[in-house]
């Protein structure tokens, strides 16, 4: 039985479309994977799809925000931006299957953190690329955690896999989500791992997943996505082109998020 | 212009010289087809781009690549890079190099699967 409910007023511009509603209990968590930096966050949340750790149970219109772009999977066309439920692991996903515009970051936000406090979602985690210049050089990309309030902040601190992102700036999709979500006392923080800005990057997304896992106590074998990369990053260029064109739009040229 | 005794001698040889001619052109023109044909048919690859003080890094991102089809060119400020996958896909970028590393060396190596063309300004070697 589909149902169809708005989530948030019809000024916003969203309109969510679900299949049932998910059952989750205290504490939640949303996981948010959107194009930008490397793809690390979409890329991460897209093996958790097709490992079938969470399964699609919704999917998010907005005439006014989303590019007019339907994801056409298994032969039907669906939202680019879908809801996912992990039963086991009592998590919701947020992913984008196209680039987002700029225009759409902050009332995406919105919707996020409206979205989250209607299911009683304790913290939102983002995953982003943190673009470096000598990417080619490293071995196993650094991860860093920015949070959007002290208390998570301290929470955070005793994370041994993850370090503080200490002085810097955070651009795109995720930075209005941590104000958003603060503005609402939500839980929000963002995994931020060393990365390419406009090539794709599963390996920045296994070492943000490593992250995920050990934060929300379980474990996601990341050795499959270390083997698939170079099938990923083939399949991924289109969406790759088109993120590398809304990148500089975010923040005049400069990288999504840079230290 | 030759002399000849025989008017069909000379109207031949006008003809087969213009034969000649149209044949060369219409070789040129097929080449140039099939050059346009196979350059449209080449997928553009990912790339980017890091400047240093004096080099320029271009990495660029070929999945499944075979390293044996590499090729590299730099002739003036045209950098021209083409190389094939395992599953026969061909990739062609062409890229505009700054004035100044015109000429330069370009160091080609692969990392964790992607190409690194590495330009290095000539008076810094």
């Amino acid at each position: 039985m589909r149902r169809r409910l708005r989530v948030i007023d019809v000024e916003e511009g969203f309109e969510v479309e679900e299949n049932y509603v998910p059952d989750l209990r205290k504490p939640s968590y949303m996981i948010v994977g959107i194009p930008d930096a490397g793809l690390v966050g979409e890329i991460a949340t897209e093996y958790m799809i097709s490992k079938g750790l969470v399964q699609e149970y919704g999917q998010v219109f907005s005439r006014k925000y989303l590019p007019p772009i339907l994801h056409v999977d298994d032969g039907i066309a669906k939202s680019p931006l879908r809801l996912y439920h992990g039963k086991d692991l009592n998590i919701i996903v947020v992913h984008s299957w196209t680039a987002l515009p700029v225009n759409a970051a902050y009332p995406l936000a919105k919707f996020i953190t409206e979205y989250a406090i209607r299911y009683g979602i304790s913290s939102v985690i983002s995953i982003t690329g943190l673009p470096i210049p000598n990417r080619l050089d490293i071995d196993k990309p650094t991860a860093y955690w920015i949070a959007n309030s002290k208390d998570l902040a301290s929470s955070l601190g005793g994370l041994d896999n993850v370090q503080k992102f200490g002085q810097g700036y955070i651009s795109g999709p995720y930075a209005p989500i941590l104000y958003e979500t603060a503005k609402k006392n939500i839980g929000n923080f963002a995994i931020v791992v060393e990365s390419f800005l406009d090539i794709p990057d599963p390996e920045a997304s296994a070492v943000a997943l490593e992250i995920v896992g050990k934060y929300l106590g379980f474990t996601i074998d990341t050795s499959a996505l270390l083997q698939e990369a170079e099938e990923i990053r083939s399949r991924i260029k289109g969406l790759m082109e088109q993120t590398k064109r809304e990148l500089p739009t975010y923040s005049s040229g400069k990288p999504m998020t840079y230290a | 212009m030759p002399a000849y005794k025989d008017l069909y001698d000379m109207v031949k040889k006008a003809i087969e010289a213009e034969m000649r001619e149209m044949e060369n052109m219409v070789e040129l023109m097929s080449n140039e087809i099939r050059e346009a044909v196979e350059r449209e048919s080449c997928l553009v690859p990912l790339y980017s781009e890091l400047r240093r003080e004096n080099e320029l890094i271009y990495i660029v991102d070929v999945p499944h690549l075979k390293e044996e089809t590499i090729y590299v060119k730099l002739n003036g400020q045209n950098l021209e890079l083409s190389c094939t996958n395992s599953r026969g896909v061909k990739y062609r970028l062409n890229l505009k190099v700054p004035k100044e590393l015109e000429g330069s060396e370009i160091k080609v190596s692969r990392v964790k699967g992607r190409i690194t063309l590495r330009l290095i300004k000539a008076n810094t070697k």
